[in-house]
Protein backbone atom coordinates (compact mmCIF):
# COMPACT_ATOMS: atom_id res chain seq x y z
CA UNK A 1 0.00 0.00 0.00
CA UNK A 2 2.95 2.52 1.02
CA UNK A 3 4.46 2.01 -1.90
CA UNK A 4 1.80 2.28 -4.72
CA UNK A 5 0.57 5.03 -2.41
CA UNK A 6 4.03 7.34 -2.73
CA UNK A 7 4.42 5.94 -6.60
CA UNK A 8 0.88 7.63 -7.24
CA UNK A 9 1.92 10.71 -4.86
CA UNK A 10 5.41 11.54 -6.64
CA UNK A 11 3.63 11.28 -10.17
CA UNK A 12 1.17 13.85 -8.85
CA UNK A 13 3.88 15.84 -7.41
CA UNK A 14 6.39 15.71 -10.76
CA UNK A 15 3.17 16.60 -12.67
CA UNK A 16 2.04 19.53 -10.18
CA UNK A 17 5.63 20.97 -10.56
CA UNK A 18 5.91 20.37 -13.92
CA UNK A 19 2.67 22.54 -14.51
CA UNK A 20 3.44 25.06 -11.83
CA UNK A 21 6.95 25.79 -13.20
CA UNK A 22 5.21 25.78 -16.99
CA UNK A 23 2.92 28.94 -16.04
CA UNK A 24 5.58 30.90 -14.55
CA UNK A 25 7.88 30.17 -17.65
CA UNK A 26 4.70 31.54 -19.46
CA UNK A 27 3.89 33.84 -17.86
CA UNK A 28 7.68 35.41 -17.53
CA UNK A 29 7.91 35.16 -21.17
CA UNK A 30 4.49 36.88 -22.15
CA UNK A 31 4.36 39.49 -19.63
CA UNK A 32 5.12 43.14 -20.71
CA UNK A 33 8.52 44.54 -18.99
CA UNK A 34 6.37 47.48 -17.19
CA UNK A 35 3.95 44.98 -15.87
CA UNK A 36 5.48 44.80 -12.26
CA UNK A 37 2.91 44.16 -10.62
CA UNK A 38 1.65 40.77 -12.18
CA UNK A 39 5.10 40.12 -11.11
CA UNK A 40 4.26 40.30 -7.39
CA UNK A 41 1.62 38.16 -7.93
CA UNK A 42 2.63 35.89 -9.56
CA UNK A 43 5.73 35.59 -6.90
CA UNK A 44 2.54 35.05 -4.03
CA UNK A 45 0.95 32.59 -6.11
CA UNK A 46 3.75 30.42 -6.43
CA UNK A 47 4.77 30.71 -2.26
CA UNK A 48 0.94 29.85 -1.74
CA UNK A 49 1.85 26.98 -4.06
CA UNK A 50 4.86 25.53 -2.50
CA UNK A 51 3.47 26.21 0.90
CA UNK A 52 0.48 23.96 -0.22
CA UNK A 53 3.07 21.05 -1.61
CA UNK A 54 5.01 21.03 1.79
CA UNK A 55 2.23 20.61 3.69
CA UNK A 56 0.71 18.11 1.59
CA UNK A 57 4.48 16.05 1.69
CA UNK A 58 4.27 16.66 5.55
CA UNK A 59 0.83 15.55 6.00
CA UNK A 60 2.24 12.06 3.38
CA UNK A 61 4.47 11.21 5.61
CA UNK A 62 2.44 11.11 8.99
CA UNK A 63 -0.07 8.78 7.65
CA UNK A 64 0.40 5.11 9.34
CA UNK A 65 0.29 3.56 5.88
CA UNK A 66 1.49 0.76 7.26
CA UNK A 67 -1.35 0.12 9.00
CA UNK A 68 -4.08 -0.19 6.56
CA UNK A 69 -4.33 -3.31 5.15
CA UNK A 70 -6.63 -2.19 1.63
CA UNK A 71 -4.62 -3.84 -0.89
CA UNK A 72 -5.01 -2.41 -4.43
CA UNK A 73 -4.36 -5.87 -6.48
CA UNK A 74 -5.30 -5.33 -9.56
CA UNK A 75 -5.38 -9.26 -10.41
CA UNK A 76 -7.24 -9.62 -6.88
CA UNK A 77 -9.58 -7.18 -7.98
CA UNK A 78 -9.85 -8.72 -11.67
CA UNK A 79 -10.99 -12.13 -10.03
CA UNK A 80 -13.43 -10.59 -7.37
CA UNK A 81 -14.88 -8.95 -10.40
CA UNK A 82 -14.90 -12.63 -12.56
CA UNK A 83 -16.48 -14.11 -9.11
CA UNK A 84 -18.75 -12.05 -8.93
CA UNK A 85 -20.27 -12.07 -12.81
CA UNK A 86 -20.47 -15.79 -12.51
CA UNK A 87 -22.24 -15.64 -9.40
CA UNK A 88 -24.53 -13.57 -11.47
CA UNK B 1 6.98 37.78 -26.68
CA UNK B 2 6.09 40.79 -28.79
CA UNK B 3 8.98 41.68 -31.01
CA UNK B 4 8.65 45.46 -31.94
CA UNK B 5 11.11 47.48 -34.43
CA UNK B 6 13.86 50.32 -33.31
CA UNK B 7 11.45 53.14 -33.42
CA UNK B 8 8.81 51.42 -31.48
CA UNK B 9 7.20 51.72 -28.22
CA UNK B 10 4.46 50.33 -26.17
CA UNK B 11 1.85 52.96 -25.54
CA UNK B 12 -1.32 51.12 -24.51
CA UNK B 13 -1.99 47.57 -22.75
CA UNK B 14 -5.34 46.87 -22.37
CA UNK B 15 -6.45 43.71 -20.35
CA UNK B 16 -10.14 43.08 -19.58
CA UNK B 17 -11.74 44.27 -16.70
CA UNK B 18 -11.44 42.70 -13.25
CA UNK B 19 -15.27 41.95 -13.24
CA UNK B 20 -14.71 39.46 -16.00
CA UNK B 21 -12.67 36.96 -13.71
CA UNK B 22 -14.53 37.76 -10.43
CA UNK B 23 -16.95 35.31 -10.55
CA UNK B 24 -14.42 32.63 -11.30
CA UNK B 25 -12.15 33.80 -8.18
CA UNK B 26 -15.73 33.77 -5.92
CA UNK B 27 -16.12 30.28 -7.88
CA UNK B 28 -12.73 28.95 -6.94
CA UNK B 29 -12.72 30.86 -3.05
CA UNK B 30 -16.05 28.43 -2.84
CA UNK B 31 -14.37 25.60 -4.08
CA UNK B 32 -11.51 25.87 -1.73
CA UNK B 33 -12.65 27.94 1.49
CA UNK B 34 -16.03 25.21 1.79
CA UNK B 35 -14.21 21.99 2.54
CA UNK B 36 -11.64 23.85 5.12
CA UNK B 37 -14.70 25.67 7.00
CA UNK B 38 -16.89 22.37 6.84
CA UNK B 39 -13.92 20.25 8.77
CA UNK B 40 -12.82 23.09 10.91
CA UNK B 41 -16.29 23.56 12.20
CA UNK B 42 -17.20 19.58 12.30
CA UNK B 43 -13.75 19.02 13.67
CA UNK B 44 -14.94 16.37 16.61
CA UNK B 45 -16.92 14.75 14.46
CA UNK B 46 -13.88 14.11 12.07
CA UNK B 47 -11.50 13.28 14.68
CA UNK B 48 -13.97 10.66 16.55
CA UNK B 49 -15.34 8.46 13.09
CA UNK B 50 -11.76 9.01 11.25
CA UNK B 51 -9.71 7.89 13.87
CA UNK B 52 -7.89 5.12 12.00
CA UNK B 53 -7.77 7.60 8.63
CA UNK B 54 -7.21 10.67 10.35
CA UNK B 55 -4.32 11.48 8.24
CA UNK B 56 -5.17 10.51 5.25
CA UNK B 57 -8.25 12.73 5.18
CA UNK B 58 -5.92 15.62 5.77
CA UNK B 59 -3.42 14.64 3.24
CA UNK B 60 -6.45 13.86 0.82
CA UNK B 61 -7.88 17.18 1.67
CA UNK B 62 -4.83 18.78 0.89
CA UNK B 63 -4.82 17.49 -2.95
CA UNK B 64 -7.96 18.71 -2.99
CA UNK B 65 -6.41 22.06 -2.01
CA UNK B 66 -3.54 21.87 -4.70
CA UNK B 67 -5.85 20.60 -7.35
CA UNK B 68 -8.50 23.73 -7.13
CA UNK B 69 -5.02 26.04 -6.19
CA UNK B 70 -3.88 24.97 -9.78
CA UNK B 71 -7.36 25.49 -10.75
CA UNK B 72 -6.94 29.01 -10.28
CA UNK B 73 -3.53 29.70 -11.27
CA UNK B 74 -4.69 28.67 -14.83
CA UNK B 75 -7.53 30.67 -14.70
CA UNK B 76 -5.73 34.08 -13.62
CA UNK B 77 -3.37 33.30 -16.21
CA UNK B 78 -5.84 32.93 -19.13
CA UNK B 79 -7.45 36.55 -17.70
CA UNK B 80 -4.09 38.11 -18.02
CA UNK B 81 -2.36 37.01 -20.94
CA UNK B 82 -5.05 37.90 -22.75
CA UNK B 83 -4.48 41.53 -23.80
CA UNK B 84 -4.56 44.49 -26.61
CA UNK B 85 -0.91 45.91 -27.17
CA UNK B 86 -0.99 48.86 -28.83
CA UNK B 87 2.41 50.57 -29.88
CA UNK B 88 3.14 53.62 -32.29
CA UNK B 89 3.00 51.27 -34.89
CA UNK B 90 0.47 48.07 -34.20
CA UNK B 91 -1.72 47.03 -32.74
CA UNK B 92 -1.68 43.14 -31.38
CA UNK B 93 -4.37 41.16 -29.83
CA UNK B 94 -2.92 38.14 -27.66
CA UNK B 95 -5.19 35.61 -26.66
CA UNK B 96 -3.73 32.25 -24.17
CA UNK B 97 -6.01 29.15 -23.85
CA UNK B 98 -4.88 26.99 -21.38
CA UNK B 99 -1.66 26.85 -20.44
CA UNK B 100 0.48 26.49 -23.75
CA UNK B 101 -2.32 27.75 -26.16
CA UNK B 102 -1.74 30.94 -27.76
CA UNK B 103 -2.86 33.18 -30.48
CA UNK B 104 -1.61 36.58 -31.49
CA UNK B 105 -3.07 38.65 -34.28
CA UNK B 106 -1.45 42.10 -35.49
CA UNK B 107 -2.72 44.73 -37.75
CA UNK B 108 -1.19 48.47 -38.63
CA UNK B 109 -2.42 51.46 -36.78
CA UNK B 110 -2.39 53.00 -40.08
CA UNK B 111 -5.14 50.55 -41.52
CA UNK B 112 -7.26 51.71 -38.48
CA UNK B 113 -10.50 53.39 -40.50
CA UNK B 114 -13.14 53.20 -37.47
CA UNK B 115 -13.25 52.51 -33.87
CA UNK B 116 -16.28 52.18 -32.09
CA UNK B 117 -17.17 51.18 -28.44
CA UNK B 118 -20.45 49.77 -27.09
CA UNK B 119 -21.44 49.79 -23.19
CA UNK B 120 -23.98 47.36 -22.94
CA UNK B 121 -25.90 48.53 -19.34
CA UNK B 122 -25.67 50.25 -16.15
CA UNK B 123 -23.43 47.65 -14.56
CA UNK B 124 -20.80 48.08 -17.53
CA UNK B 125 -21.09 52.32 -17.31
CA UNK B 126 -20.90 52.10 -13.30
CA UNK B 127 -17.65 50.01 -13.42
CA UNK B 128 -16.28 51.76 -16.64
CA UNK B 129 -16.12 48.32 -18.88
CA UNK B 130 -17.44 47.97 -22.26
CA UNK B 131 -16.92 46.46 -25.64
CA UNK B 132 -14.52 47.66 -28.45
CA UNK B 133 -14.41 47.20 -32.20
CA UNK B 134 -11.73 48.06 -34.55
CA UNK B 135 -12.50 47.96 -38.07
CA UNK B 136 -9.47 48.19 -39.88
CA UNK B 137 -8.89 48.69 -44.03
CA UNK B 138 -8.46 44.44 -44.22
CA UNK B 139 -11.83 42.36 -44.39
CA UNK B 140 -10.83 41.29 -40.42
CA UNK B 141 -12.70 43.32 -37.60
CA UNK B 142 -10.95 43.22 -34.02
CA UNK B 143 -13.53 42.83 -31.32
CA UNK B 144 -12.09 43.46 -27.48
CA UNK B 145 -14.59 42.51 -25.24
CA UNK B 146 -15.45 43.53 -21.51
CA UNK B 147 -11.82 45.82 -21.91
CA UNK B 148 -11.26 48.77 -19.30
CA UNK B 149 -12.32 52.44 -20.11
CA UNK B 150 -12.85 51.74 -23.90
CA UNK B 151 -12.97 55.59 -24.26
CA UNK B 152 -9.86 56.65 -22.92
CA UNK B 153 -9.05 53.48 -25.54
CA UNK B 154 -10.65 54.29 -28.23
CA UNK B 155 -9.54 57.77 -28.18
CA UNK B 156 -6.05 56.81 -27.97
CA UNK B 157 -6.69 54.45 -31.17
CA UNK B 158 -8.14 57.26 -33.07
CA UNK B 159 -5.48 59.82 -32.11
CA UNK B 160 -2.54 57.32 -33.34
CA UNK B 161 -4.57 56.40 -36.53
CA UNK B 162 -4.91 60.11 -37.51
CA UNK B 163 -1.28 60.54 -36.92
CA UNK B 164 -0.02 57.60 -38.83
CA UNK B 165 -2.39 58.97 -41.76
CA UNK B 166 -1.44 62.17 -41.64
CA UNK B 167 -4.61 63.67 -40.93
Amino acid sequence: MQTTATFLYLIFIAIYLFLLFSIRSQINKYLLPSDKQSKNILQLLMLGAIILILISVFLFFLIPWRDYKISFNFINLMQKATDFKSNL
Amino acid sequence: MIQLNQKEEIILALHKHWIVIIGEVLFFSILFFTPFFATFFSFKIVEEYLKEYYYLFWFLLSIYFLTVYMAFFITWMNYYLDMWVMTNERMFYIEHSGIFGRNVSEFLIKNVQDATIEIPGMIPSLLKYGNLLVQTAGEKNFLIKQVQNPEKAKNIIMEYSKTANNV
